[in-house]
């Protein structure tokens, strides 16, 4: 137990974990404690079987890359289970694995963009049937638009949250979001007009 | 393609390329979590040290070099103030503080630390403490790799004294923030914490502080409680900002303190953005 002298109303505390008369035995503590982490492991398991179909989703329509999304929204739930306490605290803990999943996404463009490795594939996913024409066109033109006139269109178009509730999740004024999903769109329709079907561009 | 409705359906009709691929399962998920680490350096490790002097901390010192110091404007939350429905702390015991059990879910490897931290915050726009307070008492914490917590426990008056300390603490690290956000390029981030005492709010932000790649995260959790206050600051080294803030450590305090008061005041904990610190800090 050591003392520290402040000159004035001094406490002390030593760090030191003690039992009191009536705490229960260790073992007893233990036991308790890994009930308590299987319950959460049960509940974040739950979570994931819940939300991890439509977050995919959401992801591949924002990143424009199947194995993007899936690597993305992998490593969001990994580090939601490192937060768990406070991502079950959350409003809307699907929306905070999101916003970590596009964070991810964000980051590794900006490194890909400055020339340091990007994704780290491990194969892209395999498909018994390869995507419709329409798909591949509606992906690519995606690809084309802005990051974040992206975000903004699989927001409000897909999760169907109201440009309030996007400007919310995204950090930006109203004002913002209604021009990305203005100028998403347009852009959107021109490319989806020009485009030749198939027609891609690796922007990222 | 072009209107809302085309556009919508075919963004849902995306799904079906989903439909041979699988993620690779919570287990996986969580067990990739486990091994995660921030990109940390130094171990750091030490006892607890834990300074109780009414006017013994400076108020919001700043103490990285270059940093911008902290202004200390008092303007309030809007929140319906003074009338307090937690309970108030007659007098402060060690039972107040956090100690390195709480902090587990934060990470692991808490160990309380040696080191003195006197007179002022950690890192830049870190708050200290007050020399308005009837009393104040610190603990120090360290994770297993590099960074610290430290949290601050402040006793006064009255709950409006302690109302306007929180009004105080937060509105000097939103500008200081906002000011280091100009240096370093990258965007506080300020949240309302509902559900945790009679008001909390949190902040995270980068310093200019750098190691290699990873530059120096500083996440700030401020609480009002009935005549107290609690702050805690938790730095740490990390690449990016990739999750928002962390709020166990800010929640657990509060807790505490409610706890040693002879009451609770905190019930589902619910993160939503500042948007007026934002707006002011942008």
């Amino acid at each position: 137990m050591s003392h520290l002298d402040t000159g004035r109303n001094q406490t002390q505390n030593s760090g030191v974990l003690s039992i009191e008369p009536g705490s229960p035995p260790a073992g007893l503590a233990i036991r308790q404690q890994r009930r308590a982490m299987s319950s959460q492991s049960e509940e974040f398991d739950a979570f994931y079987h819940a939300t991890n179909r439509r977050l995919l989703h959401q992801m591949y329509a924002m990143t424009g890359n199947l194995a993007d999304a899936q690597e993305c929204v992998q490593e969001a739930y990994a580090r939601a289970w490192q937060h768990w306490k406070s991502v079950q605290q959350a409003a809307d803990p699907a929306a905070w694995v999101r916003t970590v999943a596009w964070r991810i996404a964000a980051s590794r463009w900006r490194k890909a963009r400055n020339g340091v490795k990007a994704f780290a594939r491990h194969g892209r996913p395999e498909h018994s049937q390869p995507p419709s024409p329409d798909h591949v066109a509606l992906v690519s033109a995606l690809r084309n638009i802005s990051e974040e006139q992206r975000r903004a269109i699989v927001l409000h178009h897909l999760v169907g949250m109201s440009v309030d509730e996007v400007a919310r999740e995204v950090g930006a004024p109203v004002g913002t979001i209604k021009a990305r999903l203005s100028r998403g769109r347009a852009a959107l329709a021109e490319l989806l007009r020009d485009e030749p079907v198939g027609g891609d561009a690796d922007v990222h | 393609m072009t209107e809302p409705d085309q556009l919508q359906e075919g963004l849902r009709a995306l799904e079906s390329d989903l439909l041979d691929v699988r993620l690779a399962g919570p287990e996986a998920a969580r067990r990739r979590g486990r091994q995660r680490t921030r990109h940390r350096t130094a171990a750091v490790v030490g006892g607890l040290a834990i300074v109780a002097a009414a006017g013994f901390l400076n108020p919001l010192e700043s103490r990285t070099g270059g940093e911008p110091p902290p202004a200390a404007p008092a303007t309030r939350v809007d929140r319906t103030p003074a009338t307090t429905s937690t309970p108030s702390i007659p007098a402060m015991t060690e039972d107040v503080l956090l100690d390195a059990a709480d902090l587990e879910p934060q990470d692991g490897g808490w160990q309380a630390t040696g080191t003195p931290w006197a007179g002022q915050g950690p890192f830049a726009c870190a708050p200290g403490g007050a020399e308005g307070a009837d009393e104040a008492m610190l603990a120090s914490f360290a994770p297993a790799e590099e960074g610290r917590l430290d949290q601050v426990v402040e006793r006064y008056h009255s709950p409006g004294d302690a109302e306007a300390r929180f009004d105080e603490v937060r509105a000097a690290v939103a500008e200081c923030a906002s000011q280091l956000d100009v240096a370093t390029g990258g965007r506080p981030e300020f949240w309302q914490l509902a559900g945790v005492g009679d008001a909390a709010w949190v902040a995270g932000y980068w310093t200019s502080e750098t190691a290699g790649e990873a530059r120096r995260r500083v996440e700030i959790g401020v609480v009002w409680t009935g005549t107290a206050v609690t702050h805690v600051t938790w730095g740490f080294l990390a690449e990016d900002s990739i999750e928002p803030v962390v709020t166990d450590a800010t929640v657990a305090a509060a807790e505490k303190l409610c706890v040693a008061a002879g009451g609770a005041c905190v019930s589902d904990p619910v993160l939503e953005p500042d948007a007026a610190a934002s707006e002011n800090a942008s």
